[in-house]
């Protein structure tokens, strides 16, 4: 099974439509894809894939009253099909309180005398759920700052996927992850996996270069180097579909360097899954 | 240093409670992944000896048990067999961490994890109490000593 979550400190680099992208992949590939959006944000997946749903709804059952032991129904009732192969469970308005209920919870627990990890839940919510009987990849879209959504979605996947801008910015935002990670490690004892950078939005100029040559050189494993495609992300959230599903249907005619871009995220996405250790199955396009 | 390359396994797979299961893929398994303990050490790319791959060859006639490894050398997690106790810092001394931190691994010309440097400022303390003695009078303990 595939466990990642694209991080990145640093905002604008298009953790959204990286992963979005490579949900659609994955699926194009014959995988059933799982992908959970935690990203509190307007403008997250759930805006992308546009389903029709109320993140507001108090009373509706969503994923973090599953996360804090109070479900309403039945988890896999939570997803919603948002394109072919790829199942979404969207984000939640009550995700902006989750630390005051897991806090709740943790305060609960220790006065029947049992421990509590307030960042193991997300996990056991997908263990017991048994989601790797119905799904190949799962997709954690989170918070970009740490916090406990963050750690959830972490601690569950225990993989990352860093979208990268190359310029100082996005190396400080790597340096900022790594303390991140690194403080996760210590307080929880996590082990967290690098399986790509992917430098987005890259142009090119003296001073990328040299940024990128120094990303490759730290051992970070960096398949694919994506550039600027603002038009066909765009076009994307006008759409409210995958960039595969808005070439196909939406474009008038192919763009020779969107293609190429498609093609790019097929080789990162085919990266992740021989990583780990994913059978690609036989399409029949 | 907590970023690291490689795949790691969610635990998702298993229906029980967290096994640590050793992964036996068979695919090519990115070398960064020193600390899973590896038999085929008959690579021979000419690898930097890293303090960290445990695993001898089974010709050496003496081969070292795990406890007379140090500490560092034969846990698998930094806090492998360390207990969790709340540690009350003022801002002022939590900023002079990093300055340590830097400072130590200059010295041992390696990544020092935070959690190592505090459990040995402790050792250090331990083992040297009147220099802790000397900085509790600072704070003003035994201000009636002549």
């Amino acid at each position: 099974m595939l466990t990642y979550a694209p991080v990145s400190e640093a905002g604008g680099v298009g953790k959204t439509t990286t992963s979005a992208t490579l949900a659609a992949s994955h699926a194009r590939a014959g995988h059933d894809v799982l992908v959970i959006d935690m990203d509190t944000q307007n403008g997250s997946l759930t805006y992308f894939f546009g389903p029709d749903y109320d993140r507001g709804d108090p009373e509706v059952d969503n994923l973090v009253r599953h996360l804090v032991g109070r479900p309403k129904g039945d988890f896999h009732d939570l997803t919603i099909e948002v394109e072919e192969g790829i199942d979404l469970i969207p984000s939640h308005n009550m995700l902006e309180d989750l630390h005051e209920f897991l806090l709740n919870e943790k305060d609960q627990a220790e006065n029947f005398g049992e421990s509590y990890s307030m960042y193991h839940q997300l996990h056991r919510v997908l263990r017991d759920a048994n989601v790797r009987d119905e799904y190949d990849v799962i997709i954690v879209d989170s918070a970009g700052k740490a916090g406990p959504t963050l750690y959830n979605a972490l601690v569950a996947v225990r993989n990352v996927v860093i979208p990268f801008e190359a310029t100082a910015k996005g190396q400080e935002s790597i340096e900022g992850l790594d303390d991140l990670v690194d403080g996760l490690e210590q307080s929880i004892n996590i082990d967290v996996g690098v399986l790509a950078v992917v430098p987005i939005g890259y142009k090119d100029t003296r001073d990328q270069r040299e940024i990128l040559g120094e990303l490759r050189e730290s051992g970070f494993p960096v398949p694919v180097v994506i550039g600027e495609r603002g038009s066909l992300m765009e076009g994307c959230w006008r759409q409210q579909c995958s960039p595969y599903t808005y070439v196909e249907e939406h474009r008038d005619r192919k763009r020779d360097y969107e293609l190429e871009t498609l093609e790019q995220f097929d080789e990162l996405a085919r990266h992740l899954e021989k990583e780990a250790g994913l059978e690609t199955p036989e399409v029949t396009a | 240093m907590g970023l690291k390359s490689g795949s790691r396994d969610a635990g998702l797979d298993e229906s029980d409670k967290e096994v640590e299961r050793p992964t036996e893929q068979e695919q090519e398994v990115s070398d960064v992944d020193v600390e899973k303990e590896r038999t085929d050490t008959s690579s021979d790319e000419s690898e930097e000896v890293d303090s960290e791959s445990t695993t001898e060859s089974e010709s050496v006639s003496q081969r070292p048990t795990m406890d007379s490894l140090p500490y560092k050398l034969r846990r698998d997690k930094v806090n492998e067999g360390r207990e969790q106790v709340p540690y009350f810092l003022r801002e002022e001394i939590i900023e002079g961490e990093d300055e340590l931190q830097d400072t130590l691994e200059e010295m041992l010309g390696e990544n020092v994890y935070k959690s190592d440097y505090r459990e040995a400022a402790m050792v250090a303390a331990q083992r040297n109490p009147e220099l802790i003695a000397e900085v509790l009078r600072e704070w003003g303990y035994d201000l009636d000593a002549v």
